[in-house]
Protein backbone atom coordinates (compact mmCIF):
# COMPACT_ATOMS: atom_id res chain seq x y z
CA UNK A 1 0.00 0.00 0.00
CA UNK A 2 1.60 3.16 -0.90
CA UNK A 3 2.31 5.50 2.32
CA UNK A 4 0.57 8.72 2.07
CA UNK A 5 2.87 11.73 1.79
CA UNK A 6 3.43 14.69 4.04
CA UNK A 7 1.53 17.76 2.91
CA UNK A 8 3.84 21.00 4.88
CA UNK A 9 2.35 24.05 4.27
CA UNK A 10 5.89 26.05 4.85
CA UNK A 11 4.28 29.74 5.46
CA UNK A 12 1.31 28.61 7.70
CA UNK A 13 3.91 25.96 9.51
CA UNK A 14 1.35 22.96 9.68
CA UNK A 15 0.60 19.63 7.92
CA UNK A 16 -2.45 18.37 6.41
CA UNK A 17 -2.88 15.90 9.03
CA UNK A 18 -2.21 18.52 11.46
CA UNK A 19 -5.23 20.32 10.41
CA UNK A 20 -7.89 17.17 9.67
CA UNK A 21 -6.87 16.15 13.51
CA UNK A 22 -7.58 19.37 14.76
CA UNK A 23 -10.73 20.09 13.14
CA UNK A 24 -12.10 16.67 14.85
CA UNK A 25 -10.26 17.00 17.67
CA UNK A 26 -12.69 16.50 20.99
CA UNK A 27 -9.89 16.16 23.45
CA UNK A 28 -8.85 20.21 24.39
CA UNK A 29 -12.24 20.84 24.15
CA UNK A 30 -11.65 22.24 27.60
CA UNK A 31 -9.52 25.10 25.51
CA UNK A 32 -11.92 26.24 22.85
CA UNK A 33 -14.73 27.58 25.54
CA UNK A 34 -15.15 31.45 24.99
CA UNK A 35 -13.67 32.08 28.73
CA UNK A 36 -11.19 29.98 28.13
CA UNK A 37 -9.82 31.95 24.62
CA UNK A 38 -10.18 35.14 26.22
CA UNK A 39 -8.07 34.44 28.87
CA UNK A 40 -5.31 32.91 26.44
CA UNK A 41 -5.40 35.63 24.37
CA UNK A 42 -5.35 38.14 27.67
CA UNK A 43 -2.29 36.11 29.26
CA UNK A 44 -0.56 35.78 25.79
CA UNK A 45 -1.50 40.19 25.36
CA UNK A 46 0.51 40.84 28.87
CA UNK A 47 3.51 38.16 28.27
CA UNK A 48 4.27 39.72 24.97
CA UNK A 49 4.20 43.01 26.40
CA UNK A 50 5.98 41.63 29.85
CA UNK A 51 8.71 39.95 26.76
CA UNK A 52 9.09 43.31 25.06
CA UNK A 53 9.60 45.64 27.76
CA UNK A 54 12.15 42.70 29.31
CA UNK A 55 15.25 44.73 29.27
CA UNK A 56 13.89 47.57 30.87
CA UNK A 57 14.47 45.63 34.24
CA UNK A 58 17.75 45.03 36.06
CA UNK A 59 19.55 42.52 33.72
CA UNK A 60 19.36 39.62 35.99
CA UNK A 61 15.61 40.15 36.15
CA UNK A 62 15.60 40.71 32.27
CA UNK A 63 17.08 37.43 31.26
CA UNK A 64 14.51 35.38 33.78
CA UNK A 65 11.77 37.49 32.16
CA UNK A 66 12.70 37.00 28.60
CA UNK A 67 13.87 33.20 28.49
CA UNK A 68 10.93 32.57 30.94
CA UNK A 69 8.32 34.60 29.60
CA UNK A 70 9.32 33.60 25.75
CA UNK A 71 9.12 29.87 26.78
CA UNK A 72 5.22 30.29 28.16
CA UNK A 73 4.86 32.71 25.17
CA UNK A 74 5.50 29.65 22.74
CA UNK A 75 3.80 27.23 24.67
CA UNK A 76 0.68 30.17 24.46
CA UNK A 77 0.87 30.11 21.10
CA UNK A 78 0.82 26.25 20.85
CA UNK A 79 -2.33 26.28 22.50
CA UNK A 80 -4.25 29.21 20.95
CA UNK A 81 -3.65 27.24 17.94
CA UNK A 82 -5.56 24.18 19.18
CA UNK A 83 -8.03 26.24 20.88
CA UNK A 84 -9.42 27.77 17.23
CA UNK A 85 -8.16 24.18 15.47
CA UNK A 86 -5.68 26.03 13.50
CA UNK A 87 -7.76 27.93 11.21
CA UNK A 88 -5.70 31.02 11.08
CA UNK A 89 -2.94 28.66 10.14
CA UNK A 90 -4.95 26.31 7.68
CA UNK A 91 -5.05 26.92 3.79
CA UNK A 92 -8.22 27.27 1.91
CA UNK A 93 -8.06 23.48 0.79
CA UNK A 94 -8.59 22.42 4.48
CA UNK A 95 -11.43 24.68 5.84
CA UNK A 96 -14.99 24.96 5.24
CA UNK A 97 -16.55 28.46 3.65
CA UNK A 98 -17.05 29.96 7.39
CA UNK A 99 -13.59 29.00 8.85
CA UNK A 100 -12.16 30.65 5.53
CA UNK A 101 -14.24 33.76 5.67
CA UNK A 102 -13.34 33.92 9.57
CA UNK A 103 -9.57 33.38 8.88
CA UNK A 104 -9.51 36.24 5.74
CA UNK A 105 -11.25 39.01 8.86
CA UNK A 106 -8.76 38.29 11.06
CA UNK A 107 -5.48 38.51 8.88
CA UNK A 108 -7.54 41.87 7.92
CA UNK A 109 -8.11 42.88 11.54
CA UNK A 110 -4.17 41.51 12.44
CA UNK A 111 -2.94 43.76 9.48
CA UNK A 112 -3.94 46.35 10.97
CA UNK A 113 -2.84 45.54 14.39
CA UNK A 114 0.59 44.88 13.25
CA UNK A 115 0.58 48.13 11.28
CA UNK A 116 -0.45 50.46 14.10
CA UNK A 117 2.21 48.30 16.11
CA UNK A 118 5.10 48.82 13.65
CA UNK A 119 4.14 52.69 13.28
CA UNK A 120 4.14 53.39 17.33
CA UNK A 121 7.51 51.56 17.18
CA UNK A 122 8.83 53.51 14.58
CA UNK A 123 7.72 56.41 15.81
CA UNK A 124 9.34 56.03 19.03
CA UNK A 125 12.76 54.62 17.63
CA UNK A 126 12.77 58.16 15.26
CA UNK A 127 12.07 59.95 18.47
CA UNK A 128 14.82 58.38 20.10
CA UNK A 129 17.06 59.39 17.27
CA UNK A 130 16.43 62.79 17.49
CA UNK A 131 17.28 62.96 21.25
CA UNK A 132 20.16 60.84 21.37
CA UNK A 133 21.83 61.34 17.83
CA UNK A 134 23.05 57.56 18.42
CA UNK A 135 21.06 54.78 16.52
CA UNK A 136 23.62 53.02 18.14
CA UNK A 137 21.80 52.58 20.96
CA UNK A 138 18.67 51.48 19.71
CA UNK A 139 20.33 48.02 19.37
CA UNK A 140 20.57 48.15 23.65
CA UNK A 141 17.18 49.23 23.66
CA UNK A 142 15.93 47.06 21.65
CA UNK A 143 17.18 43.47 22.66
CA UNK A 144 16.48 40.06 22.03
CA UNK A 145 13.28 40.44 23.89
CA UNK A 146 11.70 43.03 21.83
CA UNK A 147 12.58 41.13 18.65
CA UNK A 148 11.23 37.74 20.42
CA UNK A 149 7.88 39.41 21.41
CA UNK A 150 7.40 41.21 18.08
CA UNK A 151 7.90 37.81 15.94
CA UNK A 152 5.96 36.23 17.80
CA UNK A 153 3.13 38.72 17.88
CA UNK A 154 3.65 38.47 14.15
CA UNK A 155 3.10 34.48 14.16
CA UNK A 156 -0.01 34.39 17.26
CA UNK A 157 -2.22 37.26 16.10
CA UNK A 158 -4.36 35.86 13.26
CA UNK A 159 -4.61 32.97 15.98
CA UNK A 160 -5.70 35.45 18.78
CA UNK A 161 -7.95 37.62 16.29
CA UNK A 162 -9.80 34.10 15.33
CA UNK A 163 -10.03 33.23 19.00
CA UNK A 164 -11.92 36.74 19.98
CA UNK A 165 -14.10 36.58 16.94
CA UNK A 166 -14.91 33.22 17.15
CA UNK A 167 -17.68 31.88 19.65
CA UNK A 168 -16.12 29.45 22.38
CA UNK A 169 -17.55 26.16 21.16
CA UNK A 170 -19.42 25.90 24.41
CA UNK A 171 -22.19 28.76 23.09
CA UNK A 172 -22.65 26.50 19.64
CA UNK B 1 -29.45 55.02 -9.43
CA UNK B 2 -26.67 53.03 -8.09
CA UNK B 3 -27.73 50.30 -5.72
CA UNK B 4 -26.08 49.89 -2.12
CA UNK B 5 -23.73 46.88 -2.56
CA UNK B 6 -22.42 46.88 0.68
CA UNK B 7 -22.82 43.05 2.46
CA UNK B 8 -22.98 44.90 5.95
CA UNK B 9 -26.48 46.18 4.31
CA UNK B 10 -27.53 42.40 3.33
CA UNK B 11 -31.09 41.59 4.79
CA UNK B 12 -31.17 38.98 7.31
CA UNK B 13 -32.10 35.23 6.24
CA UNK B 14 -34.13 33.28 7.89
CA UNK B 15 -33.61 28.65 8.23
CA UNK B 16 -35.20 26.51 9.46
CA UNK B 17 -32.65 23.95 8.84
CA UNK B 18 -32.50 22.39 12.69
CA UNK B 19 -36.28 21.88 12.52
CA UNK B 20 -35.92 19.90 9.25
CA UNK B 21 -32.42 18.28 10.63
CA UNK B 22 -34.52 16.50 13.65
CA UNK B 23 -37.11 15.66 11.50
CA UNK B 24 -35.06 13.55 9.34
CA UNK B 25 -33.15 12.47 12.56
CA UNK B 26 -29.26 13.79 11.58
CA UNK B 27 -27.31 15.41 14.21
CA UNK B 28 -25.26 18.34 13.56
CA UNK B 29 -21.60 16.21 13.19
CA UNK B 30 -23.86 13.80 10.21
CA UNK B 31 -25.51 17.12 8.76
CA UNK B 32 -21.77 18.17 8.53
CA UNK B 33 -20.30 15.14 7.68
CA UNK B 34 -22.85 15.25 4.64
CA UNK B 35 -22.09 19.10 3.47
CA UNK B 36 -18.76 18.65 3.76
CA UNK B 37 -18.35 21.49 6.18
CA UNK B 38 -17.35 21.34 10.16
CA UNK B 39 -20.07 21.20 12.62
CA UNK B 40 -19.46 24.15 14.55
CA UNK B 41 -20.41 26.16 11.10
CA UNK B 42 -23.87 23.78 11.29
CA UNK B 43 -24.48 25.23 14.45
CA UNK B 44 -23.92 28.74 13.40
CA UNK B 45 -26.39 28.62 10.68
CA UNK B 46 -29.17 26.78 12.52
CA UNK B 47 -28.54 29.93 14.83
CA UNK B 48 -28.47 32.71 12.03
CA UNK B 49 -25.19 33.79 12.82
CA UNK B 50 -23.79 32.77 9.78
CA UNK B 51 -25.44 32.89 5.88
CA UNK B 52 -24.22 30.01 3.84
CA UNK B 53 -23.16 30.53 0.43
CA UNK B 54 -26.06 29.29 -2.43
CA UNK B 55 -23.69 26.12 -3.25
CA UNK B 56 -23.47 25.24 0.52
CA UNK B 57 -27.71 26.20 0.97
CA UNK B 58 -28.07 23.52 -1.85
CA UNK B 59 -25.73 20.91 -0.13
CA UNK B 60 -27.84 21.53 3.22
CA UNK B 61 -31.30 21.19 1.32
CA UNK B 62 -30.25 17.93 -0.35
CA UNK B 63 -28.72 16.25 2.46
CA UNK B 64 -32.22 16.76 4.32
CA UNK B 65 -34.16 15.78 0.73
CA UNK B 66 -35.73 19.48 1.14
CA UNK B 67 -36.14 22.24 -1.38
CA UNK B 68 -33.75 24.84 -0.97
CA UNK B 69 -36.76 27.67 -0.57
CA UNK B 70 -38.12 25.19 2.41
CA UNK B 71 -35.66 26.03 4.76
CA UNK B 72 -33.77 29.34 3.55
CA UNK B 73 -36.22 32.44 3.46
CA UNK B 74 -35.45 36.18 3.02
CA UNK B 75 -38.90 36.31 5.13
CA UNK B 76 -39.38 35.06 8.90
CA UNK B 77 -41.26 31.58 9.06
CA UNK B 78 -44.38 30.59 10.60
CA UNK B 79 -44.22 28.94 13.76
CA UNK B 80 -44.61 25.12 13.02
CA UNK B 81 -47.76 23.93 15.10
CA UNK B 82 -46.78 20.36 16.80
Amino acid sequence: MKKKEKQFWPIEGVTRNEVIKSQNDTRFNFLRTRSSRRFMIVGLSTLTLLVALSSIFPPKISSYVSSLGGFCLLAGYLLLRTSVRHIADSPDELLDERQIALRDRSYLHSYRIIASVFTIILIAIFIRIDISESPVEILDWSGFGIWFALIMLMAGLPSMVVAWLDKGEDEI
Amino acid sequence: MLHNMSRNQEEPLFNRVESARSQVGLSRADLAKLTGVHYQTIGYIERGEYNPSLALALKIAKALSVEVSEIFSTKPFRKESK
